[in-house]
């Protein structure tokens, strides 16, 4: 306890001056004393498994060889970041990340709360369970095989999308080679994936909405839209602008695992990203620092973004993350 | 649930003709590629891909006694299970500890902390100064290697300490008055109404440690302290690369790759356990809305 | 029993020995990571007998093969630098001497220790030694993958053949053009729908040989592939801008637009599981092929391969001609030679033969001892004697293989060991494996003989990747790739060719070709 507390101290004295916040602080230190039991572990572990490598970050700046290791390779400065803004290739996959990624965010952020408001409003519990375990089975299949499935699905010949188009009169796309139909297959295929998996923290947030308030809107009449669009969406705004806070600061990745197992080179124009492609350049040439920096640099903007939203939320309805 | 029935308008009705019809398409599509799955697992014949019928080619269960009699799928389950078991404790009980003082306006410095957490969500040293801690800390081939360096996420805590920012206050203070000190009123009073944030959190984290197979690659040097998920790896990725086949295929001759059947039963022997744990959790995402529509 | 108590005799005097010399002095450590298929056992038999053996203690750095540079360069990275250890990617030699994590190899120890390995580099695969040079020095020995001096094959559906009244096998491009135009549009499988084609994307590769050229060839998925040169007027340029690619591509431009090629090339023949099938040769959309090796084609008794007792009896189908027998059993097939080409030229891929490279870990560049040691086990695996190769290769025998044939060097493994390829992994045989171009001699090689697909194979003139080449690598066949699709799929005119050569030396091609000039007058000038 007085470790906890005199660590607290030293904090408060530390980072304030003024003397009489100072001694505010040492009272609210003292108040929180139990409270800092509880914190304890855990942001020693913040320090000891997440700040103790952060210099790894070095790499970006240096001219990285194993055998010096990371402190000991020479400083190059921004150099490497020079190499990566330079090349025109980084720039297209940069863009190709972009896009994906707000399409993906656009189509891939809502679904799952419009999944969790409509298995919300399934009746029957026995439908609502197995609705919701079915859902989520796409999680747990990885992207080998499901890109596997999805090229025999899609394929011009011989998958059932194109009979049907042929049945149809209509001719052939070829989904998987087309720059055109690309893109709108990543992004459908990501919203099918992940829609039952996502669901399940609005369907959380969901289970602790008052029931009583559920009964108070029946008896006044609410029909089910009402209920849904009155009631439970609001109930979950904390939720969702948090969730959206997050899901910004997920702009510039992408989805590694889903692009490389799908893509071609017909499709390079549109669907090569940063992972993808820094994976291609990692495997000739090992090129840490260059990974490093397009890392760091990507981290930034997130962060940046991530802060911006933050602040808009909490201006308009006071959540924020933190 | 027979009045409820009764009240239902026409709107409500046709809404949930639409709702079933919705939920009925995305289950059939989501259910397709387990059905396929299962079924080659069950097929002796070598199913070619893209000649899939959604019954098994030739019925066997052989597929699945080789999966379940090879020993490195034994020992793989045990180290699985003991890191899904020791690691979702661990690291709801360092999450939550860590996220209701962090919850509260009261507490010092509180924005610092916050900050200094949510920043490790987008700057992290990488792989090379991990390792080098891990080894430090003489973790490897320990299964702190695999508990440890993912212990606490900051996506995690935000998501927890936003969740514990929405309880009212008003219970902690009624604790407070009956002389509870802080950590009394989080195990007493705040995880009990935690319970579907709970819920979400211990499946998120037991799910990915369930799935996670990189760390142990890296941290278990012996054979005896892999994952299951990595024993599966090899046998699903068995010829899937050139290169590496090529090799094989150079240092023995007339190799015999993993049927596509057997790669399948290994998938679902290594998949289907963590898929049970759902319905275990489930019951707190659905308890609220299940009496609302049953008392209806 | 006799036999067994004698055995046993051996090796409680071998564990005697070994048991000495850790009581005179602490044994010599050495540290290994090579190929493996499962993690190795630090007792594992193999590294216990030739420990023992050797008068040192082989200690297993176990390294998942699937994701093998990844973790050997974290290992490296933090300083575990292996005392000897095998690159996956032979390619990647230059990068790691300069990252100062390789010893460097006296020749003076190799003559002396492993005079043996030295002897058959020399006699089987001239030149590869010095392939492990950088900038005069040995870093490397080459892993020689001898199966690879067998082109890649040329596979025609001879049932198709006999339907549209074709009986000769292709010897020249313009003969294959008019046969896969008849296995396009004559409907070789009779079942009245326009749904055959004649090639697909493995099938490129016989047009563009037939010009002597290889200029591309994806390896494994998600890598950019192996860089093929070529000479032109005694210069070395990149095989993907050979003038005459232009012409190969203008053909192919045609075909794809007659309905020739098979639409779906772009994804490939291939639809994932094991790499060498190819679905749509399989599936009967396309009725020829070059995908994979000459053996995974081998049809039921193709050959006579030796059983048990010595006995001939027909050989078991290769990974694809079993399919093809699951798939449709009516389905014949035959091997084409390499085509004669409007140039003159005659030819056809061939995968580099140089696999791997062994490497000492720079700690101990300073350790003749420990090189000695090293060496030594390397040399095991060069001895002349068939027996006493394969043991170190694949633990003892008659215990997990035994010997079916002497002269043709031709064995099997003993039940349980015929299905359990991981074993020769954990007692530790992989880790003291180097592969070395020994002349292959087996039933299955006879035959690839009698096909002469020893002959006519397009030989890449570097097979090392080169530091500059190595840095454009990604975005120039990213470039290249792009290219060819859009002029064969029509997406491009031809003339597009021109600007993709252009576009090719800006974007880093011509500083790699000048490297590639240098490191080939290097090599050439001795």
């Amino acid at each position: 306890m007085d470790h906890a507390t005199a660590s607290a101290e030293a904090l408060a004295g530390l980072s304030r001056g003024a003397p009489s916040r100072g001694r505010l602080l040492r009272r609210r230190a003292w108040d929180s004393r139990y409270l800092f039991v509880l914190f304890l572990p855990g942001m020693l572990y913040f320090l000891v498994f997440r700040y103790v490598p952060i210099y790894g970050l070095a790499i970006a700046f240096k001219d990285y060889n194993f055998f010096d290791g990371i402190m000991g390779s020479p400083w190059v400065g921004l150099a490497v970041f020079k190499e990566v803004f330079a090349s025109k290739g980084f720039w297209e996959v940069f863009r190709n990340t972009l896009g994906i990624s707000i399409l993906q965010f656009a189509f891939g952020f809502p679904a799952p709360i419009v999944f969790a408001l409509l298995l919300n409003e399934v009746v029957k519990i026995r439908a609502k369970k197995v609705f919701q375990t079915i859902s989520y089975l796409p999680h747990f299949v990885s992207w080998v095989i499901l890109a596997g499935l999805f090229t025999q699905f899609l394929s011009p010949s011989t998958g059932p999308i194109n009979v049907l188009i042929k049945a149809l009169g209509g001719k052939p796309v070829y989904f998987m080679a087309d720059t055109k139909w690309f893109v709108p297959v990543l992004v459908a295929t990501e919203v099918w994936k992940s829609i039952g998996w996502g669901s399940i923290i609005y369907l959380a947030a969901i289970s602790s909405i008052d029931t009583e308030m559920y009964e108070a809107a029946e008896i006044d009449g609410a029909g089910r839209w009402a209920r849904m669009r009155y009631l439970t969406l609001p109930s979950l705004a904390p939720t969702i602008t948090v969730m959206l806070i997050l899901a910004i600061g997920k702009l510039v990745n992408d989805n590694f695992d889903q692009i490389f197992n799908m893509y071609n080179p017909s499709v390079y124009k549109v669907a090569d990203v940063i992972s993808t492609y820094v994976y291609r350049k990692g495997l000739e040439d090992m090129e840490y620092a260059y990974a490093t920096a397009v890392g760091l640099f990507k981290n930034l903007i997130a962060f940046a973004m991530v802060l911006g939203a933050n602040k808009l939320a909490k201006r308009i309805n006071g959540n924020g993350i933190w | 649930m027979p009045s409820a029935a009764i009240r239902r308008s026409g709107g409500d009705r046709a809404f949930d003709a639409f709702n079933y019809l919705v939920m009925i398409l995305l289950s059939l599509t989501t259910l397709y590629p387990f059905f396929f799955l299962i079924s080659s697992s069950l097929s002796a014949l070598d199913v070619t891909l893209g000649s899939f019928s959604l019954l098994p080619r030739q019925f066997t269960l052989e597929n699945y006694a080789k999966v379940l009699r090879n020993p490195a799928i034994g020992a793989g389950y045990v180290n699985t299970i003991l890191r899904t078991v020791i690691g979702t404790s661990l690291s709801l009980l360092a999450t939550f500890c860590l996220a209701w003082p962090l919850s509260k306006r009261s507490f010092p410095l509180r924005n610092l902390w916050t900050g200094l957490i949510v920043f490790t969500m987008f700057f992290s040293g990488g792989m090379i100064p991990t390792y080098l801690l891990v080894r430090q800390l003489g973790l490897i081939d320990t299964i702190w290697a695999l508990v440890l360096p993912e212990l606490v996420t900051a996506y995690n805590f935000v998501i927890v300490r936003n969740y514990m920012q929405t309880i009212p206050g008003s219970m902690e203070e009624s604790a407070k008055m009956d002389g509870a000190n802080d950590i009394t009123i989080l195990f007493r009073v705040i995880l009990p109404v935690c319970k579907p944030i709970i819920a979400t959190i211990s499946l998120w984290v037991a799910v990915w440690h369930w799935n996670a197979w990189f760390d142990s690659m890296i941290y278990m040097t012996k054979a005896s302290g892999q994952v299951v998920q990595l024993v599966m790896r090899r046998i699903v990725l068995e010829g899937s690369d050139q290169m590496t086949q090529m090799m094989a295929e150079m240092q023995r001759q007339g190799l015999v790759i993993a049927p596509e059947g057997l790669k399948a039963a290994t998938i679902m022997v290594t998949t289907l356990p963590i898929l049970c744990i759902y319905p275990f959790v489930q019951k707190y995402f659905v308890k609220g809305v299940m009496m609302g529509s049953l008392k209806g | 029993m006799r036999a067994t108590a004698r055995k046993a005799a051996w090796i409680a005097a071998i564990l005697a020995c070994a048991a000495g010399a850790a009581f005179g002095q602490a044994k010599m450590q050495i540290t290994l990571a090579n190929y493996q298929i499962e993690p190795t056992d630090p007792n594992g038999e193999s590294l216990v007998t030739y420990g023992a053996k050797f008068g040192v203690q082989f200690v297993p750095v176990n390294i998942d093969n699937n994701k093998y540079h990844e973790i050997l360069n974290l290992k490296l990275a933090a300083g575990e630098i292996p005392d000897f250890f095998y690159l996956k990617e032979a390619d990647k030699l230059g990068n790691y001497v300069k990252q100062g994590v390789c010893a460097r190899i006296p020749m003076d120890l190799l003559q002396k220790h492993a005079p043996n390995m030295l002897k058959v580099l020399a006699e089987n695969a001239p030149g590869y030694l010095d392939m492990g040079k950088v900038k005069g020095a040995l870093y490397g020995i080459p892993a020689v993958n001898a199966t690879n001096a067998f082109h890649s094959p040329l596979v025609y559906r001879t049932d198709w053949m006999k339907k549209v009244g074709v009986s000769k096998l292709p010897t020249t491009l313009a003969e294959f053009e008019s046969l896969m135009y008849k296995f396009a549009k004559n409907d070789p499988d009779g079942n009245g729908k326009n749904d055959t084609y004649g090639l697909s994307q493995d099938g490129l590769n016989a047009v563009f040989g037939s010009f002597g050229l290889v200029p591309f060839d994806h390896n494994s998925k998600g890598a950019a592939g192996t860089d093929y040169w070529v000479l032109k007027d005694g210069k070395v340029i990149n095989a993907s801008i050979h003038p005459d690619v232009k012409r190969a591509l203008e053909l192919m431009a045609k075909w794809y637009k007659d309905g020739v090629i098979d639409p779906e090339f772009i994804t490939g023949e291939n639809q994932g599981g094991y790499w060498a099938l190819s679905h749509a040769f399989i599936k009967g959309r396309i009725g020829f092929s070059t995908r994979a090796n000459f053996y995974h084609w081998a049809m039921p008794g193709v050959y006579d391969d030796i059983d048990a007792s010595g006995k001939r009896i027909p050989c078991q189908p290769g990974a694809i001609g079993k399919e093809i027998v699951a798939a449709d059993p009516t389905m014949t097939i035959g091997f084409g030679q390499p085509l004669k080409g409007p140039t003159g030229k005659q030819g056809i891929k061939k995968y580099n033969m140089l696999m791997n490279f062994y490497c000492f870990g720079k700690q101990i560049e300073k350790d003749p001892a420990k090189m000695a040691k090293i060496l030594a086990f390397m040399e095991e695996n060069a001895d002349p004697d068939f027996v006493v190769r394969n043991t170190i290769k694949n633990g003892a025998k008659d215990k997990y293989w035994e010997l079916l044939d002497a002269p043709t060097e031709t064995y099997r493994f003993i039940p349980p060991y015929d299905k359990d390829t991981g074993y020769v992994s954990r007692i530790g045989a992989t880790l003291l494996r180097a592969e070395l171009p020994f002349p292959l001699k087996a039933p299955r090689e006879q035959w690839a003989y009698s096909l002469s697909y020893n002959k006519l194979g397009i030989d890449n003139l570097i097979q090392v990747g080169l530091p500059v080449a190595t840095k454009y690598k990604v975005d120039l066949m990213k470039l290249r790739d792009e290219t060819y699709i859009s002029i064969i799929t029509g997406a491009k005119p031809l003339s597009y060719f021109d600007e993709y050569v252009k576009a090719y030396l800006a974007a880093g091609g011509q500083a790699a070709q000048e490297d590639a000039n240098a490191y080939y007058e290097e090599m050439t000038s001795k």
